[in-house]
């Protein structure tokens, strides 16, 4: 602990150096990020910045190019364009640094099978200058019973909690988390983000990359959603459901069945569902008012009315797939 | 960044250190190389060794033994066997395995646990060279050049 000074004068003379943006705070910038394999486009415009000390979401669909995102990020892939600052450091040039200050979990990485869970820490750990304690790392992350367990023989969630344990086995300032709770049972997810709010609050910034939308609306003070190699939107989940709220939905309860087409005429609204009992009516607009209306004037009463706010999950299938008209409407012009 | 470079070293050889131990352990505990490497050339030699007209002086290879001449090619066939086989299925795998993927997000470059492939392998050719001089000379008559 004697240590760690070092690493925050290290981090604090980095970000007064860099010039890169408006945010004081911010651990790591990243402007007009662009990457190209031969004529595959897998990033093409990517800017955000990440604060210290929040859970920065990077969110997209499967292919999205959130991997290669983070990938330029680590210095592990050289980018063809943009500017990448994190913690004051290019990924480009200053990757020991770097790796001495980012801890970084990837898909597909693994170890040995034949390596033990302590011997992996205690090698890890031999890798940085100024590792943390491998066995209170492993205790925090209840693996203290598996450390003489061979890798291969760890459960799905085990081996992404060591692979958490090796990505702060080096005391970070941030950390790196691909696709975390890909293949894992929703007990041992939550689990793990818990894990990851418990490792937030000990002070490392941390870099969520996902395509679970359940797993970034609870657990990501904001969230960067990607798509077609784009920043599509960004801010906090909940604004980003606000920003996708472009259609409205009201589910009530009505005393008798009012014909669906009398809604249907309305001009606000823009489709008309059962769902058992319920009546979900979606449209824009004013939408609760002019049904209301119209099931007074047909002389019923409009019952337990709610207007539901949309989710994150919502929020993500709106703005994909306006990004997926726009793409093809593009195609289509050529 | 002086200091970084002054600071790095101790740690780099610490590293090392640590990879040499962690493959050493991993190859024991994946002993089919092992016994291909350090055994079967024993085995081989012992055999050829057990053959008499074998060990007999022979004009053909200017006075010494045909067991004499074979041993070296033992060797070799270890050697070969380590640098050919061993170690680069060894590389593959952890390739294939996201070994290298895992290791290349941390200060210390892959090349490092190469080296230490090489180092052990090194380690495997000298004690089984060893092992086959040692077992030609003391139990079979092994003439060692001069």
């Amino acid at each position: 602990m004697a240590a760690t000074p070092d690493i925050v004068f290290r981090g604090r003379r980095a970000r007064t150096q860099g010039p890169v943006d408006n945010d004081a705070t911010a651990v790591i910038a990243v402007e007009h990020l662009h990457k190209a394999y031969g004529a595959t486009v897998a990033v093409d415009d990517v800017s955000f910045s990440v604060r210290a000390g929040e859970i920065f979401g990077i969110l997209g669909r499967n292919g999205a190019s959130k991997t290669t995102t983070v990938e330029c990020l680590s210095g592990l892939r050289v980018p063809d364009g943009g500017r990448l600052d994190v913690l004051g450091l290019d990924p480009r040039e200053d990757r020991r640094e770097l790796h001495e200050l980012v801890g970084v979990q990837l898909q597909e990485s693994a170890l040995p099978p034949k390596i033990r869970v302590g011997e992996a820490v205690e090698l890890y750990a031999s890798f940085y200058r100024r590792p943390a304690d491998g066995d209170h790392l492993l205790g925090v992350l209840g693996l203290d019973e598996k450390r003489s367990s061979y890798f291969r023989e760890l459960s799905g969630g085990q081996k992404q909690r060591l692979s958490i344990v090796l990505a702060l086995i080096g005391q970070p300032e941030i950390a790196i988390l691909d696709e975390l709770t890909t293949g894992l049972d929703p007990g041992a997810r939550r689990e793990t983000w818990s894990l990851i709010e418990g490792v937030r609050d000990s002070g490392v910034t941390i870099v969520l990359v996902t395509h679970f939308m359940e797993e970034a609306e609870p657990l990501c003070d904001r969230v960067a959603l990607i798509d077609h190699g784009k920043v599509i939107a960004l801010g906090p989940p909940a604004h980003l459901g606000e920003q996708a709220s472009t259609s409205r939905r009201v589910r009530l309860r009505a005393s008798d069945q009012l014909p669906d087409d009398v809604l249907e005429a309305l001009p606000e609204v823009s489709a008309v569902a059962h769902h058992g009992p319920d009546l979900v009516v979606i449209g824009s607009g004013n939408l609760v008012t002019a049904v209301v209306l119209a099931f007074d004037r047909a002389g019923l009463v409009a019952e337990d009315v709610r207007t539901e706010t949309s989710t994150l999950e919502d929020a993500f299938l709106a703005l994909t797939d306006a990004a997926d008209a726009d793409a093809t409407a593009g195609g289509f012009e050529r | 960044m002086s200091t970084t470079v002054a600071t790095s070293s101790p740690s780099r050889r610490r590293a090392y250190r640590m990879l040499v131990l962690t493959e050493l352990r991993l190859a024991w505990r994946t002993p089919s190389y092992l016994v291909a490497a350090l055994a079967i050339p024993v085995l081989l030699l012992v055999i050829f060794g057990s053959i008499p007209s074998l060990t007999r002086p022979s004009k053909d290879y200017d006075g010494v033994s045909f067991f004499t001449i074979y041993t070296p090619t033992l060797m070799m066939v270890v050697l070969i066997f380590l640098g050919l086989l061993n170690l680069p299925s060894k590389m593959a795998s952890y390739r294939e395995q996201g070994v290298l993927h895992r290791m290349s997000t941390t200060p210390v470059p892959v090349s490092a646990l190469l080296g230490a492939q090489v180092a052990i392998n090194v380690m495997f050719a000298v004690v089984s060279i060893a092992l086959l001089l040692g077992v030609g000379g003391g139990a079979f008559n092994l003439i060692l050049p001069v």
